[in-house]
């Protein structure tokens, strides 16, 4: 059946109607998040290191906003914390970026000399096969990579994020006030934060998400699990045993 | 071009499922567009319709059953509901003389003799019925099987595959036949 000519009429979707889309949807209701529950979840905790990243490098970017919040910061070993109750993003509107999944081995590569991956994880979380990543569009030196490590029979997860930063500076986590423990990694100080930023509303829920911020060199790191899928000694042992 | 749920992820207890929402979203956004495009010929109309499908399934997500259809069907189930609730607004069927065409603008790497076909292509296919403006938009437009096209319709796969080829048929001979 020649049918071609019907074909012809097919027809691409404007680029910006199905970016506005696609935004429009994401933003939509989220369930609540609980890490290692919900695809929504996983979005959360990546759009919390994305929207991380992109603090860091405003804050990297301008002194004047470095020096603003120098009285509010407080520094944990090599990291440090500002804590507010409201989100001081500079950038106006928070976008949710889609996840890129990429295949492990390209994220390895990109690790290669640089991070070595946990060597102990708690029993049963298994490294998925797929990873995320952001590359900065004006900085290649500049990226994130998510791994995510699954416990199948409870759905739990347990997400480590990897940035590469292209600034010498001190990085700066942006959280909820009351929400940071100091605790030890290999002797060293970092930031156990409870709580997370929702990136549509920037408010602060004190509840659903424990993460483990520390940093060294230009390398940051943040481990991300639910409330209750593993304990904080079981994250802290996942931390030191990478190197 | 596949029908199969390539997109979806996980499975949640019996049959329910959970959507890796964007690669579904950009496996089958130009699908549905496309669909709403051969059905009412609109662009700006096809957006609109496309976009209150993607809301309406993101709402709905958690109710997907991937034992009970593919998913490429769920959402074309939900779109061509969108697609009834527009013409009942409406409450009538777009006549000849009112099917927009593509504007200049839209597409501007376009050579104007491609716009040219484009408006006569939908000219002709405003004069199908109802139901074979549906099938084609289905087909053409959604890129679906015949055998999709069987389950969302009702229609066996044989008949949907006797009216397409009649279709086209007749569309062809207008085809050659109004340079």
């Amino acid at each position: 059946m020649n049918d071609d000519f019907i074909s012809r009429l097919r027809a691409a979707p404007r680029p910006e109607f199905a970016e506005a889309l696609y935004r429009r949807i994401s933003a939509s209701e989220r369930p609540t998040p609980v890490l290692g529950r919900s695809f929504a979840s996983r979005r959360l905790a990546w759009s919390l290191a994305v929207l991380g990243l992109a603090c860091l490098v405003t804050l990297a970017a301008f002194p004047q906003a470095r020096a603003a919040v120098g009285e509010a910061v407080r520094r944990i070993g090599a990291i440090s914390v500002w804590e507010t109750a409201e989100h001081p993003y500079l950038g106006g509107e928070v976008r949710t970026i889609p996840e890129k999944l990429v295949p492990l081995a390209e994220v390895e590569s990109l690790l290669d000399g640089r991070v070595t991956l946990p060597t102990w994880v708690p029993e049963g979380f298994i490294l998925k096969d797929k990873a995320q990543l952001y590359r900065d569009p004006l900085d290649a030196e500049q990226w994130s990579v998510g791994l995510i490590y699954e416990h199948k029979p409870s759905r739990k997860t347990i997400s480590l994020f990897i940035r590469h930063l292209n600034q010498d500076f001190v990085p700066t986590e942006i959280v909820g006030p009351g929400s940071v423990e100091e605790v030890t990694i290999k002797g060293q100080p970092a930031a156990l934060v409870r709580g997370a930023w929702n990136p549509t509303t920037q408010e602060w829920r004190s509840t659903g998400l424990v993460h483990l911020h520390w940093a060294a060199g230009k390398m940051v790191y943040q481990l991300v699990t639910g409330e209750g899928a593993v304990s904080t000694a079981d994250l802290v042992r996942m931390a030191e045993s990478m190197e | 071009m596949t029908t199969q749920p390539d997109a979806l992820k996980k499975c949640i207890g019996a049959g329910a499922i959970e959507v890796d929402w964007e690669a579904v979203y950009r496996e089958h956004l130009p699908r549905v567009y496309n669909f709403f495009l051969y059905r009412f010929g609109d662009g700006p109309l096809a957006e609109d319709l496309t976009s209150a499908t993607f809301e309406k399934a993101w709402r709905a997500r958690h109710r997907y059953r991937r034992d009970l259809a593919a998913f490429s069907r769920w959402l074309f189930t939900i779109a061509r509901r969108v697609a009834t609730d527009y013409f009942r607004e409406q409450r009538q069927t777009l006549s000849l003389e009112e099917v927009p065409h593509l504007s200049d603008g839209q597409v501007p790497e376009e050579s104007l003799q491609h716009q040219a076909d484009l408006a006569r292509l939908q000219a002709l296919l405003s004069h199908l019925s109802a139901r074979e403006q549906e099938l084609v938009a289905l087909k053409y437009g959604g890129g679906l099987t015949n055998r999709a096209i069987a389950q969302l319709t009702g229609l066996s796969e044989s008949n949907v595959g006797t009216i397409l080829y009649r279709v086209v048929q007749k569309l062809r001979q207008q085809w050659e036949g109004e340079p």
